[in-house]
């Protein structure tokens, strides 16, 4: 019954979308916020002594307070981004940059991360590590993370749910250790915002990260949540417009940054993507994460437990019974054939390594094919999917 | 023939699999998003590829397409090979291939290039 809030699928109606961990579709509300922002108040924010722009100035001030809710932090903790990869850059360069100026034994120093990780996460961290010269400790899995954290740890990474495999990671037990050790955590929400409650302050960690689009909102606008009392330890890596508070050259060049999240947003941000993102977060609040959670479960275990009566089903994790992505391949197909395959038949599903080579290398897999559930899915797409399964599979295996 | 069950053949069967004897240039290709690869082997005499075979694993529509291919290859001038257009192997594939299919379409006709360039 959601499908009719999606407006894809007026004109697509036969469309079964089961790629909601790349992206989810986004629904007419969302489109039409965006929309009236152009055509009734398209203006910049902050800087316009005039109605529409104070109009759209006051809606990105909504926008940071309902996004802070939704995530239970503070409004001034939000800092709005172009996406999750921007804000995994921006702490990674930002928290080893301003290290790096203040400390010179960098070479004893160390950032943690897990192998299981999406590149995206994983890349920013390491690249910058290796940039200044600080150690990389990798965790074979995520209940490795906690006994690598030591008293040189700076900098440690973790995922709340992986776009693969479906993990527990227990990020506030994390958080605990590493604040013995004074070292700060990052953490990647982009597949588990969509999915279930995030809440910043439970988790305990110091920054945490998520894309609009995974979240039924726009692409090019993502969120990095910063605890208020840690942008003091994170530089900015981007200057400009409305992240300075004076600038001087009349002696010396003098820059005075302003503080807190105006200093992490240089720049114009995209208005229309923050209000998209806002009303997606809204969208997704009425229907209520429990719902959506509920509906997840159970097609995810009737799913699972149709794939297991086939005997030419090889799941990655065959003791699930429930789960937020559900990974397999056909036996001896490649994952690109049957995602092709399935495509032909208007069916949408992600193959390939979905970011995570190394993971992929350690199973041994070239690749694998991903299902994951978004809140326009029902038990008929699975049916869909299963049938052209069976297909893919005669053709392929049965000469 | 349906394009897709010709397709199928080739990746069940495909023509010139293997190494071919005297090869005079090689070349390695991978394509890490997928894991897909193939090593390309060509007998190149007065600039005319004499031989031709590969081998490796990929998806079905990289086997395809570099079967399909090494036919029109064997007897070509290198010249002439360096000017194989993508549109020529979606061609010979006979299906429509979207633009990240069309790397796996053209791991092999990439590593056939590039054993010509790296030799000349």
């Amino acid at each position: 019954m959601l499908k009719e809030l999606f407006p894809i699928f007026n004109e697509k109606s036969d469309l079964v979308y089961l790629d909601t961990a790349a992206t989810a579709l986004k629904p007419r509300v969302v489109l039409k916020q965006m929309l009236d922002y152009y055509t009734d108040y398209s203006s910049n924010i902050a800087r316009g002594f005039y109605p529409i722009a104070d109009m759209a100035t006051q809606k990105v001030i909504d926008a940071r307070k309902k996004v802070a809710e939704f995530v239970s932090a503070k409004p001034n903790e939000i800092v709005f981004t172009s996406g999750a990869t921007d804000g995994m850059n921006k702490v990674a360069l930002g928290v080893l940059g301003k290290i790096s100026k203040e400390k010179s034994d960098l070479g004893s120093l160390n950032v943690v991360v897990c192998e299981n990780e999406h590149h995206s996460s994983l890349l920013p961290i390491v690249a910058q590590a290796q940039n200044f010269g600080l150690k990389i400790k990798v965790a074979k899995e995520f209940s490795e993370i906690e006994s690598l954290i030591d008293s040189k740890t700076v900098l440690v990474y973790v995922t709340l749910a992986s776009n693969v495999l479906n993990h527990n990671v227990d990020v506030a037990s994390i958080s605990r250790v590493a604040q013995k050790h004074s070292a700060l955590v990052l953490v990647d929400a982009c597949q588990a915002v969509s999915h279930r409650d995030v809440n910043f302050q439970e988790l305990g960690c110091d920054f945490l990260v998520f894309s609009g689009h995974k979240l039924y909102g726009p692409t090019g606008v993502g969120v990095l949540v910063v605890k208020e009392s840690v942008y003091s330890k994170l530089d900015p890596i981007f200057f400009g417009g409305g992240a300075v508070e004076d600038v001087s050259f009349e002696e010396d060049v003098q820059i005075t940054l302003k503080t807190g999240f105006e200093a992490l947003e240089a720049g114009t941000l995209p208005i229309a993507e923050i209000i998209g993102l806002a009303a997606a977060v809204e969208f997704v609040s009425e229907i209520s994460m429990k719902t959506i959670s509920l509906n997840e479960q159970e097609l995810s275990k009737y799913l699972l437990s149709e794939l297991k009566k086939l005997d030419f089903i090889e799941l990655l994790e065959p003791d699930l019974t429930h789960a937020h992505v559900i990974s397999f391949n056909i036996t001896n197909v490649h994952s690109h054939d049957v995602a092709f395959m399935l495509g032909q038949k208007n069916i949408c599903v992600r193959a390939g390594q979905h970011c995570a080579h190394l993971l992929h290398k350690k199973m041994g897999l070239h690749g694998s094919v991903r299902v994951s559930f978004g809140i326009y899915n029902s038990v008929e797409d699975c049916d869909r999917l299963l049938a052209e399964l069976k297909e893919i599979n005669s053709m392929f295996n049965k000469r | 023939m349906n394009p897709m069950q010709d397709i199928l053949d080739h990746y069940r069967d495909p023509e010139h699999f293997g190494v071919c004897d005297g090869h005079t240039h090689t070349c390695h290709s991978k394509n890490v998003s997928c894991g897909d690869e193939v090593t390309v082997y060509l007998k190149i005499e007065n600039k005319k590829v004499i031989d031709f075979s590969f081998e490796g694993k990929g998806c079905a529509i990289s086997v395809a397409a570099m079967s399909m291919l090494s036919d029109e290859i064997i007897g070509m001038h290198v010249d002439d090979i360096q000017k194989i257009t993508p549109d020529f192997v979606v061609d010979l594939l006979g299906i429509e291939v979207g633009p990240v299919r069309l790397k796996c379409a053209l791991i092999g006709l990439d590593a056939t290039k590039q054993a010509i360039s790296e030799k000349n």
